[in-house]
């Protein structure tokens, strides 16, 4: 396992007969280790590319399946039951059986949304008749067919009443709203009947007629006791589709389930049938696998398959550098920082794996933002929880609760009380400007040490220039060392022409280097390269700069405890407590989770952008799993 | 101050990219022009793809869809650019800009699941966005009808545009009507994005977004009344509001019209004067872009840089891009002189 890089890959090329190709994509997925994306196919080998039919019915067949699952709400298992070929005919039969289950789970899902819209009306209804509650007049009265008077009842979406009155005032008719709801308006329209002319005007506008329904010609109450009944009887029959429903789940179980395993097996070769070469019986599978698992993918092809087998396995070409797969074999404790590592961007193949300078570098910032032995605990106490729901994320949580308790215990501080521990070393508040000096000197490190990777990465892509001359290469270093040592040198009221020439020479290096590197007008390229350089200065200045939060966030956590126990010593001895109990929740949940943030940022912004390309791409294998069918990249 | 440091890097790309845009005189010239002796003057004008490609089919027309999306690649390649140097509401409100292309697509796909196209056809003419494209096209592309559509759009940043493709107009499966409520939903979105910028950028952008919506409505409005026979209150109320000239009121009279010479006695001040003349809808068109295309050059040589520089250099792109695109389809097709002259709205 290398610590800081990508296992060393292989890139694969497997040759076989035609009838084997569908097993050995199934093994190859059985494996684990597989990565057909971004592979590579010299045609003149193996001139004919073997189609992408299978690929689009397996596409379309998921679809169904998708929708249906969805539907009936079934979760599919992990693994498939067992190892074996889904042929083009067996695709089809499972896709006419899924269009026929989806036939009558849309109609059912229909049927349900006929239900609820019948319900919803109804409720418009209730809300409808609230307006003529009151009324002791017979609703009928309203609706009249009169002979010269077009009168109509309806809902349009609010925004365009305003428009709307306007449009009817041409055509001589009149709107006024007499219910607003949120998105939407009743509105009563009358005008001077003509033939129809507004018709398509109102179908343009949404306008959902609302030609008073018969339970309206009644009195108010008995409208209202009648609409009840209604509303029972449609409750009572979306409760018999709920009933359905639970049985068309049973009813179609198994068959989903068992769908659900052949798209499995069918998955992965609707992946490499878009991408393998044939010519005759002869064809050609390529993709990438780690260097340690290359015998073991021999040794399954070689166990299920009768026919020989030819692997070739050679290492990336350099030009291949950029897209070979990086696999990142990591321990599991250390899965949750490399998650906000390739939150931010996967490192390339060749790149340096930030990783562990990530993890020790955030455990120890976060420790010193928010040092207390008592939210420290709180922390660790906090990761045996989600240990439970979230395995995954627990060594996070127990990492940064246990730095924080260190530095609690260095501060001497615990759950906000700053007497009771005495203090290993300092405390924030009683040094503030040896923290600040602390936390620009942990900032310069930081720039300097990635620096140093950045050189690095770039000398192992073969940037032999730009890690020379470059704002991230040896040039940029030097730059900034002398910035450091100017500043130094200027605390000390000594700085001199010498400071100012180690700093300009650096510079101007770089900006000859950005004027040869860019295109364009001359006005433009120095234009580019002024800017450029003049961001060089910038960006070292305020990435320093920026590492002030780190005392900052230590000074504010005293600051808050003063606060915290200045509000409690105005409360009685009850309240006393309860402002402490609910101050250091608050401290622990808010600024906590403030800190956690912060500290991403320095290390997203601060220093990722550094040295950090993060354009690589990860190794995903393709697997076996009813639970993982959707293809996302299918040539 | 802090304003002027904001914009300085967007200042510097807009005052370079400005140089692309060529005026009236220019574009005329070129019309008398062979197509050989054209793109080499183009050079520096961002569209060395679009030179390559028509140098390495020896001039001849390449497929109506590859001639439209490399124009298209060019303005998106500056928008991006653009963007890229924002953040925050101005970013978005850019990309909300560029989201029209996004709303053609959507109305390709309606339109083809009302004719029940297959997916393939379908996906042939949609507009390839790259990085913009925030629509899930497989998952459009795969549902069974418009209703589908619109209730999987109600999961993408166009939830607020599909829901105005409502129930009524769904039941109807009214494509027509699905998509003018799309035109005006977008537009009413554009105006609620907008008001997050200070008084004086709105009061800036006003008088150029008027514009094209009055171009955007006046166009409409001849097309409905004289083309679809539509009637004056439907007409009128499919417009969208936000124009400059053209207000509510103006709107309403002119939705009364029956023939095109009727429009000038109509019109007001200055946009009466611009159509003046104008012997077709194509005719009014151009003359209203024409207008738009002086006004956002106009904005961009104006001296204190805002936002709205930006917004004006994208109109004015976008509107060129579309006369070369015009010229070089006429060269190539062989077309006369004036017949080019008349598709861009210049003179020779």
């Amino acid at each position: 396992m290398s610590l800081f890089h990508s296992e060393t890959m292989r890139y694969i090329s497997l040759f076989m007969r035609f009838d084997d190709a569908p097993m050995a994509s199934v093994i190859l997925a059985e494996s684990g280790f597989f990565d057909p994306s971004r592979a590579s196919y010299a045609d003149e080998r193996l001139p004919d590319r073997q189609g992408i039919a299978y690929g689009r019915i397996f596409n379309n067949t998921l679809s169904q399946w998708e929708k249906i699952s969805h539907y009936l709400a079934i979760e599919p298992v992990k693994k498939v039951n067992k190892l074996m070929t889904v042929n083009k005919h067996r695709l089809l039969t499972v896709e006419s059986r899924l269009n026929e289950i989806w036939k009558i789970c849309s109609e059912h899902k229909e049927n349900k949304r006929f239900l609820e819209e019948q319900l919803n009306s109804l409720m418009h209804l209730f809300s409808l008749l609230n307006h003529f509650k009151d009324l002791d007049i017979d609703l009928s009265m309203l609706q009249q067919d009169f002979k010269f008077l077009d009168v109509r009842l309806g809902i349009i979406p609010l925004s365009y009443i305003s428009r709307l009155k306007d449009a009817l005032g041409i055509e001589g008719y009149y709107l006024s709203v007499y219910v607003q709801e949120k998105d939407s308006a009743h509105v009563i329209i009358a005008g001077i009947k003509k033939n129809n002319a507004i018709q398509a005007l109102l179908d343009s506008a949404s306008f959902q007629s609302l030609d008073v329904p018969g339970e309206f010609h009644q009195h108010p109450k008995i409208v209202c006791s009648t609409l009840d009944e209604k509303k029972k009887n449609i409750l009572e029959k979306i409760s018999i589709h709920e009933f359905e429903w639970s049985l068309l789940q049973q009813r179609f179980k198994q068959e989903i389930m068992d769908s659900g395993d052949s798209l499995a097996l069918a998955k992965p070769y609707a992946i490499l049938s878009g991408k393998m070469l044939r010519k005759g019986q002869l064809i050609e599978i390529n993709g990438w696998a780690p260097l340690s698992k290359v015998s073991l993918i021999g040794d399954m092809l070689d166990k299920h398959i009768v026919n020989p087998v030819i692997i070739e396995a050679r290492a990336p070409e350099p030009e291949e550098h950029a897209k070979t797969p990086s696999y990142l074999l990591r321990p599991q404790w250390l899965q949750p920082f490399l998650k906000l590592v390739i939150n931010y961007g996967a490192p390339g193949y060749r790149e340096f794996d930030p990783s562990w300078f990530f993890t020790l570098s955030y455990v120890l910032m976060f420790g010193l933002m928010f040092g207390d032995v008592g939210h420290g605990a709180c922390i660790v106490g906090m990761s045996w929880f989600i240990n439970k729901k979230w395995p995954e994320y627990a060594s996070f949580f127990m990492a940064i609760g246990l730095s924080s308790m260190l530095f609690g215990f260095i501060y001497g501080s615990v759950f906000s009380y700053e007497h009771i521990l005495p203090g290993l070393w300092l405390s924030p508040m009683e040094h503030p400007m040896l923290m600040l000096k602390l936390a620009l000197l942990l900032g310069a490190c930081f720039i300097v040490l990635l620096n140093i990777i950045s050189i690095y990465n770039q000398l192992k892509n073969s940037l032999l220039k730009a890690a020379i001359f470059n704002s991230r290469g040896i040039t940029g270093l030097l730059f900034y060392m002398a910035l450091l040592w100017s500043i130094f040198e200027l605390s000390r009221e000594q700085f001199s022409s010498l400071n100012l020439l180690s700093m300009i020479i650096p510079l101007i290096v770089m900006f000859i280097y950005q004027w040869m590197k860019s295109s364009g007008s001359s006005a433009e390229r120095f234009l580019v390269s002024l800017f450029e350089t003049y961001d060089v200065i910038i960006a070292y200045f305020s990435n320093t700069i920026s590492f002030l939060r780190v005392a900052a966030f230590a000074l504010n956590h005293s600051a808050l405890a003063i606060a915290l126990f200045t509000l409690a010593a105005t409360a009685n001895e009850a309240g006393h407590w309860a402002v402490i109990i609910i101050g250091n929740l608050f401290i622990l949940l808010l600024e906590g989770a403030i800190v956690a943030i912060q500290v991403l940022r320095l290390e997203y912004y601060e220093g990722f952008s550094r040295f950090f390309t993060a354009d690589g791409y990860l190794f995903k294998p393709m697997q076996l799993s009813p639970q993982k069918l959707k293809i996302t990249e299918l040539n | 101050m802090l304003k002027i440091a904001h914009y300085a890097y967007l200042q510097t790309m807009i005052m370079i990219f400005s140089k692309r845009l060529l005026n009236y005189a220019e574009i005329s010239a070129l019309i008398q022009q062979p197509i050989e002796k054209i793109l080499p003057t183009l050079k520096d004008k961002g569209l060395d793809n679009i030179i390559q490609k028509l140098t390495q089919s020896h001039f001849k027309l390449l497929p109506a869809g590859n001639m439209d999306n490399l124009f298209l690649s060019v303005l998106l390649e500056d928008a991006r650019s653009i963007i890229r140097s924002l953040s925050g509401y101005e970013r978005d409100i850019f990309i909300y800009w560029i989201r029209r292309f996004e709303l053609k697509n959507i109305k390709t796909i309606l339109r083809g699941k009302s004719l029940q196209r297959s997916k393939e056809e379908v996906l042939a003419e949609l507009t390839p966005l790259g990085s913009f494209a925030m629509l899930p096209v497989d998952v459009l592309l795969n549902a069974d009808n418009i209703s589908e559509v619109l209730t999987l759009l109600e999961k993408t940043p166009f939830a607020a545009i599909a829901r105005y493709g409502s129930k009524s107009i769904e039941q109807k499966q009214d494509v027509f009507a699905i998509e003018t409520a799309l035109n005006r939903q977008y537009f009413t979105g554009l105006n609620e994005q907008l008001r997050v910028l200070s008084d004086k950028e709105q009061s800036l952008l006003q008088p150029l977004l008027g514009r094209i919506i009055d171009q955007t409505n006046l166009i409409w409005l001849l097309r409905y009344r004289l083309s679809y026979h539509l009637s004056p209150s439907h007409s009128y109320f499919l417009l969208v509001s936000g124009g400059l000239y053209l207000n509510s009121k103006v709107l309403v009279q002119l939705s009364q019209i029956k023939k095109l010479d009727q429009l000038y006695s109509m019109l007001p001040g200055k946009i009466g004067s611009l159509i003046k003349d104008c012997e077709s809808i194509h005719q009014v068109e151009l003359n209203l872009e024409k207008d738009i295309i002086e006004y956002a050059a106009n904005m961009l040589k104006e001296s204190a840089f805002s936002l709205t520089h930006a917004f004006a250099y994208l109109v004015f792109r976008e509107k060129q891009l579309l006369q070369l695109h015009a010229l070089f389809k006429g060269k190539l097709l062989h077309l006369s002189d004036d017949e080019i002259a008349f598709a861009i709205g210049g003179s020779i």
